[in-house]
């Protein structure tokens, strides 16, 4: 041990001396500071560092226990040692609970050195555990750091009662809830009416371990639904099994979504519709069209056409599209009610839309149907010649409410285009009227492609210049008069960074006469960058060689912008993932990993990248041990059941042995979806050590104090017993009229029962010195030449007796001990194997010496009577205990051996058989 | 103090010194007991199975140390329970130790044979007292 600074709060010069001293002889390397008074004191604990505190007791008007609350005053947790004369048991014991660490009398100094260097000892292991707490305290720290920071809204809830115990600021914020009002709900109330009962199924199966992440529907404060897609993770927060959920809000991006799908659809049914008007030239092949277009490309369910010219309410079908043969017949003629949906549409020449059957309160031929047909929602659309309604366009849809503003504003214009071709069939004036029909057409695609950010153009190869739609202009931000284009022109607004890979392309598609098809950017004459879809496709003439290209550019700005979102919180997500303490990673039923976190690729000395797709078997050396991980994988995929490992032995790469507290879930990965296992892995050695370490000292000082209670015990018998006898034999004399003979017979008992109680005293005298005095320099010494020293001086006896006395030195030789101590050892083992020899065999004595894996051990093995360890095994080591009527002996041999042996440092064990012989162990670990 | 039943003592102690002052003070207390010592359990023990049969109607009392080598009090406490109900009869056990153990009387109460605990040194007022009691127990 280095230079220790030590503290002394003595007032007696003389004392004072006598502490250096004792601990100078002891041959510690010391600094000793004297303090006399309590301003000395303190000020000397304020300024200097100190690795143990020594106090006397007896300074006037300062005791050590108020030195002892200066010292806690001081939040500090150096040693504290009290130096006192005589000591009440009760003082003792307070003293010790307000915190001192040792205290010992003056009178016996020789055990300062050891008491110092055992309470600094505890103390350095008492401050690794304290930063060992500190460390997990910070890794707490990091997590709540994570939790609170993190781009996504996250809390923590508990899985019996779904009661939120936590919420981060981000939830806070984009729900709109304060955190006092969402620690006073539960995860069932956030949710809207139609899935809190899928909740509360789901929530059974989730404690179960099943599905742990999904997409959901909740309310925030404003009553706004957003759709969120939630992860779950088990943990307990607080001591309370809970859920950590981390949400990702995808409303807008399912938004984007629908609408972009939805303005194709209405773009691909009205421009389908102007294609049909422009090339059909009689009303029934129109209206076929018409009907087969809504269901086919504008996805309705079902669409019919009715006449409706004549002057009663009766009505002829005279086209449709999927309507059972059997509901055809029923439609085919029928009189619709005199103030139901129909009528209203032929007399006011607007549409009539019924958004949800189920609830309407007009019921007429079209709601039977529907009803029967499981639609939900209609629109009746009037046809007009010459401005009259003619005929009802029915178009029926399976969602309720699906006929919102833009989706009737689309029918009707498409309703119009259709009404417009009656009109113009009815003129006959066929040239005007094909031009008449392009133009307006034109006008209605216009109109379409606004709605879906479709934009058209068409280049002439003879030319070189460019005929540009609207709303092609209006998506490169050109003004809408400049229609008139080149392809250099276009090729300025292309992002100066997707500009080579466009070239290419169109270059390709050049080549080989070919549609072309790529995504790029553009950036706008004000700046803004949007991202476009460009289709482009030759026109031939009528020799088979290009005249024209014409294309298409779609704005998918939105769809990209919500693809980056789901990209960038994709990238969040893994640097939590990546940054958490934590060891994340899913393997498959193969023993395949197919996901990992930094946490864990570091255990292993890899990264995240490289340790995916390896085997278990690849990463651990012992394969016994990667098999057992397969396995248990294995169970968990086929059981679908979590399972929590609350010690998980493990080795990291470099061989050291580490434990974890494992979570183990079934988990179904996105993509192939082959089932897997996912773990969280909590690396607790730190924790483990420690808590092993407190478990040891806890089971020492309970072994002490019970080896001091028998001891106590031992002790008043063994006192108690002759004083017994002197009181007894003390009585009798005075009562029993004894007789000569009988009177020295008493006399002879007194004196023998005195002399008893002499040895008695002389043995604690004894013993106590062997437990408290080492002030024995530790030197080194060989076993042989113990040994020998042994022989020589029990030389007679050994001869005597017959003893072989055998002896294994090879393996090791050499001890640093105290000399007294190991020979008082050797000497008790090798005369007690004698003492309790066979009869009728001579004794033979083994003493060997090996090395063990911390330590060397000592081995001494007879072949004498033995001892029933059954019957006595606990009571070999105790004080006065004997085993054998006839052999002389006190009961003090094996005490004293194991208390030498203890205070060396050292362990001694026992194995015997009765008329076998007996092996004693003793094992001194390295320092 | 003489009492007519109780005549025959067995005193089962290593200490010869302790069975010395008990044989003295029981002749104090019962002038015509037969008084035996054993500084071994198993030689009182073997006696104990053998005089059972002599003594017929007569009643024994064993003074019983606990700290023994070898068998300890508790050990021939053990042995004597193995031994036949109509063995058992004839003898009330003391226990007669100086320790002050706590454990050690409560071991002694959980014992069925165990009819007292005295302290040494043995007191002979104490010996009457409890043999009355042994005797009046007998009589109900």
């Amino acid at each position: 041990m280095s230079n220790l600074n030590l503290l002394l709060l003595e007032d007696d010069v003389y004392d004072a001396r006598l502490v250096e001293r004792v601990l100078t002889q002891s041959g510690m390397a010391f600094q000793l500071t004297v303090v006399s008074d309590e301003q000395e004191f303190t000020e000397a604990l304020q300024k200097g560092h100190y690795d143990a505190i020594l106090a006397d007791n007896t300074l006037p008007q300062f005791d050590a226990t108020y030195a002892l609350e200066i010292v806690k005053e001081l939040q500090c947790t150096v040693p504290f040692i009290l130096i006192t004369g005589a000591i009440s048991e009760e003082f003792a014991v307070s003293i010790m609970k307000q915190g001192a660490w040792d205290y010992l009398l003056k009178d016996r100094l020789q055990r300062l050195p050891n008491a110092i260097t055992s309470a600094i000892g505890k103390h350095h292991l008492q401050l690794e555990q304290q930063r060992a707490l500190n460390a997990i305290a910070e890794s707490e720290k990091k997590y709540r750091n994570l939790f609170e920071n993190s781009p996504f809204p996250q809390w923590v809830i508990d899985c019996e009662t779904s009661r939120f115990l936590d919420v981060n600021i981000t939830a806070v914020k984009h729900y709109g809830y304060t955190r006092e009002e969402f620690l006073s709900m539960t995860a069932v109330d956030i949710r809207p009416e139609e899935e809190k009962e899928r909740y509360l199924k789901e929530k059974t199966l989730l404690r179960e371990g099943f599905s742990n992440r999904g997409i959901w529907k909740h309310i925030k404060k404003d009553g706004t639904v957003i759709l969120v897609d939630i992860s779950i993770d088990e943990i307990i927060f607080e001591g309370t099994r809970s859920h950590l959920v981390i949400v990702n809000d995808v409303t807008a991006k399912k938004d984007t979504e629908e609408k972009l799908i939805n303005a194709n659809r209405m773009y691909a049914f009205i421009s389908q519709v102007n294609q049909a008007i422009v090339h059909i030239n009689d009303e029934q092949t129109l209206f076929d069209e018409a009907c087969r277009i809504a269901t086919e490309v504008g996805k309705f369910e079902v669409a019919c056409i009715a006449s409706t010219a004549r002057p009663d309410r009766k009505v002829k079908l005279i086209s449709q599209h999927r309507i059972d043969c059997e509901d055809a017949e029923l439609t085919s003629t029928y009189e619709y009610a005199e103030k139901g949906p129909l009528a209203k549409v032929v007399q006011s020449n607007i549409y009539y839309v019924i958004n949800d059957y189920a609830n309407e309160a007009e019921r007429g031929l079209w709601t039977e149907y529907a009803s029967r047909q499981k639609l939900q929602s209609g629109i009746h659309l009037p046809l007009k010649r010459g401005g009259k309604t003619e005929y009802i366009f029915s178009i029926f849809n399976k969602k309720v409410n699906f006929f919102n503003q833009t989706e009737i504003a689309l029918l009707v214009e498409a309703a119009g285009d259709i009404s417009f071709a009656l009109d113009t069939f009815e003129n006959e004036k066929q040239k005007i009227l094909a031009e008449a029909k392009l133009t307006h057409s034109e006008l209605r695609l216009r109109q379409a492609q606004e709605i879906a950010h479709f934009g058209h153009w068409e280049l002439s190869l003879a030319t070189g210049k460019a005929a540009w739609s609207e709303e092609a202009l209006r998506i490169y931000g050109i003004p809408v008069g400049e229609k008139e284009q080149t392809f250099d022109s276009w090729l300025s607004y292309i992002h100066p960074d997707d500009r080579e890979e466009v070239l290419i392309e169109i270059g390709k598609g050049r080549e080989t006469l070919s549609k072309a098809a790529f995504y790029h950017r553009i950036i706008r004459k004000d700046g803004t960058v949007r991202y476009i879809y460009s289709v482009s496709d030759f026109e031939f003439g009528d020799e088979g060689r290009p005249v024209g290209l014409h294309g298409v550019a779609h704005d998918v700005t939105e769809i990209r912008q919500s693809e980056l979102a789901l990209l960038q919180s994709q990238e969040n997500l893994r640097t939590i993932v990546d940054l958490i303490p934590q060891a994340i990673f899913a393997m498959d039923g193969e023993g395949k990993l197919v996901f990992a976190n930094k946490s864990f690729a570091a255990l292993h000395g890899h990264t995240p990248e490289s340790v995916v797709s390896k085997y278990v078997s690849e990463l651990l050396a012992d394969q016994d041990e990667a098999a057992a991980h397969v396995q248990q994988g294995r169970e968990i995929i086929a059981s679908g059941i979590m399972k929590v490992i609350p010690e998980m032995p493990c080795k990291d790469y470099t061989g050291q042995e580490k434990i974890f507290y494992s979570v183990k879930v079934p988990y179904i990965p996105a993509g192939d979806g082959a089932p897997a296992m996912l773990g969280i892995s909590l690396d607790i050695t730190e924790q483990q050590v420690a808590e092993r370490e407190r478990s040891k000292m806890i089971v020492d000082i309970i072994q002490r104090n019970k080896d001091l209670e028998q001891f106590s015990y031992i002790v008043s018998h063994n006192l108690r017993a002759p004083v017994a006898n002197i009181i007894g034999l003390a009585e009798l004399l005075q009562i029993f009229a004894a007789n000569e003979q009988e009177r020295n017979e008493m006399m002879s008992g007194l004196s023998t029962s005195v002399k008893k109680l002499d040895d008695v005293i002389k043995d604690l005298n004894y013993v106590l010195q062997v437990k408290h005095q080492v002030s024995e320099k530790r030197e080194k010494l060989l076993f042989s030449e113990l040994l020998s020293d042994i022989k020589l001086s029990i030389q007679n006896l050994l001869q005597g007796d017959h003893v072989t006395i055998k002896s294994d030195f090879s393996e090791v030789n050499e001890l640093s001990t105290l000399k007294s101590y190991l020979y008082s050892v050797f000497f008790n083992l090798i005369s007690n194997s004698i003492k309790y020899r066979q009869r009728e065999v001579a004794p033979v004595i083994d003493i060997k010496s090996f090395r063990t894996t911390d330590g060397i051990s000592l081995m001494f093995k007879d072949n004498g009577m033995g001892i029933d360890l059954k019957q006595k095994g606990e009571q070999v080591f105790g004080l006065y205990k004997r085993f054998h009527q006839h052999a002389e002996g006190k009961g003090m041999g094996l005490y004293m051996v194991k208390t030498q042996v203890e205070t060396l440092g050292g362990k001694i064990s026992i194995e015997s058989e009765v008329n076998k012989g007996t092996i004693f162990t003793i094992t001194f670990k390295n320092l | 103090m003489n009492n007519p039943n109780i005549d025959h003592f067995l005193i089962i102690d290593d200490d010869p010194i302790n069975n010395m002052i008990c044989s003295k003070y029981i002749k104090i207390v019962a002038p015509k007991a037969d008084v035996r010592s054993f500084t071994d359990p198993q030689q009182g023990l073997d006696y104990i199975s053998l005089a059972a049969a002599s003594q017929a109607e007569s009643k024994s009392i064993i003074l019983l140390d606990i700290n023994m080598p070898i068998l300890s009090g508790w050990d021939v406490l053990e042995r004597f329970a193995q031994l036949p109900e109509s063995v058992r009869k004839c003898f009330n056990i003391f226990i007669l130790s100086s320790s002050v153990a706590l454990e050690d009387h409560q071991k002694a109460d959980a014992s069925p044979f165990v009819s007292a605990f005295l302290q040494k040194p043995l007191r002979p007022e104490e010996l009457a007292r409890q043999m009355i009691e042994v005797s009046d127990m007998a009589a109900n």
